[in-house]
């Protein structure tokens, strides 16, 4: 995940606890939940999926597992979606 | 050849229209009576040809081919929406959201969605509730001021059903029309917003509510449900026709519109209880409408 970064060049609007991306590129629009939203701002800031996990149960007081499985699962989905480069 | 010439112009963009067959030119003109200016000294931009041979009338835009047709009803749709593309296109003082919009008083509720959501057949049922027609299809939004701008086109409706209210009928003229398909003849007719009806030049609304229809075979009730700000961004930048073009204004602009509006999802199983729920929703007061009528749009549902 080090190697990844959130592309420069995508737009995004952030509203209420969710965001919305807008990939130029691909004039795809991407729709990001408040969970998704949380990852999303926490790329970056943390150096690796474990990490924004850690944050996320941290403040949220929730299971660890679950949060853990929620984070690969949409670094994987932002991955594909082209997002992270 | 006699050949017939008019120049029009939509949101001041300048277009031609020259055909060989009179009735064409007359029924056009008078389909689009609200949707068009007159020519106001511009050169036209983009040129439209509908020639008449021994078998097809042919559409050619600046010249080149567009597309042909044996009889003469398709012609207006295929003309209008290749004028409505031009638009999006060339055009680029405006975002355009593919979408119906009904105004009460000032304000107006956006109807976004894909085709076949139930944008017209929430058009032709909310016409019944006293809303003022503004588009079934093509939302114009000025940048500058983020308001609403009619784009009264004709409503094409499947069956010659009655769908609208006497009240209605004085400011819409039906136009019944027969369409081969293969072997088969269809019933459609055009609804024409008339002079009552058209909306001065320059009138726009602000856009108070945003309403993403969706049909639902299986349930029988209709039903409102809030959406969050984002996802009504994402949805609206979904139905946009030129967002593209906007570059990062675009995904500002729709951020905007919908700050400013409360968003709903309606999930449709019934049009009356749809309409009613608009109706509640834009604190207007209870309109009675004659049942028969909406099942009839209802029934149909088969709209552009």
């Amino acid at each position: 995940m080090q190697s990844l970064k959130k592309r420069p060049d995508l737009l995004i609007e952030e509203i209420e606890d969710e965001v919305v991306i807008y990939d130029p590129r691909t004039q795809r629009v991407h729709h990001l939940n408040p969970m998704a939203s949380i990852i999303w701002e926490l790329f970056g800031v943390c150096s690796c999926p474990e990490e924004i996990a850690r944050e996320i149960v941290d403040v949220l007081k929730t299971d660890s597992s679950t949060v853990e499985k929620d984070v690969q699962e949409t670094l994987k989905h932002l991955q594909e979606k082209g997002l992270l480069e | 050849m006699n050949l017939s010439t008019t120049r029009f112009e939509v949101l001041s963009f300048p277009f031609e229209l020259t055909t060989n067959d009179k009735k064409f030119f007359n029924e056009f003109l008078e389909l689009n009576l609200a949707l068009t200016l007159p020519g106001n000294g511009k050169l036209p931009q983009v040129q439209y040809s509908v020639i008449k041979n021994n078998k097809y009338f042919c559409i050619r835009e600046n010249g080149k081919f567009h597309n042909r047709w044996a009889h003469r009803w398709p012609l207006y749709l295929s003309v209008m929406m290749s004028v409505r593309d031009s638009l999006y296109l060339h055009l680029r003082d405006y975002l355009f959201l593919h979408s119906a919009a009904m105004a009460k008083g000032h304000k107006a509720v956006l109807l976004p969605g894909p085709s076949e959501s139930g944008k017209s057949t929430l058009t032709l049922g909310l016409l019944n509730y006293g809303y003022q027609y503004l588009t079934d299809e093509v939302v114009v939004i000025n940048p500058s001021d983020l308001r609403a701008l009619p784009f009264q086109r004709p409503i094409y409706i499947y069956g010659w059903q009655s769908v609208a209210s006497a009240e209605v009928e004085k400011y819409f003229k039906f136009c019944r029309f027969k369409e081969r398909y293969g072997n088969t003849v269809q019933p459609w007719q055009y609804a024409v917003p008339q002079q009552k009806a058209i909306l001065p030049k320059d009138t726009s609304f602000e856009v108070a509510w945003i309403v993403f229809p969706s049909y639902n075979k299986t349930q029988r009730d209709s039903y409102l449900k809030p959406m969050s700000r984002a996802a009504a961004i994402f949805n609206l930048m979904q139905n946009g026709w030129n967002t593209q073009y906007f570059s990062d204004v675009g995904l500002k602009l729709c951020s905007e519109l919908v700050k400013k509006a409360d968003c709903y999802q309606l999930i449709m199983g019934d049009l009356k209880e749809a309409c009613e729920l608009i109706e509640k929703l834009t604190g207007e007061a209870a309109i009675s409408v004659e049942p028969e009528m909406l099942n009839n749009i209802w029934k149909r549902k088969v709209l552009l």
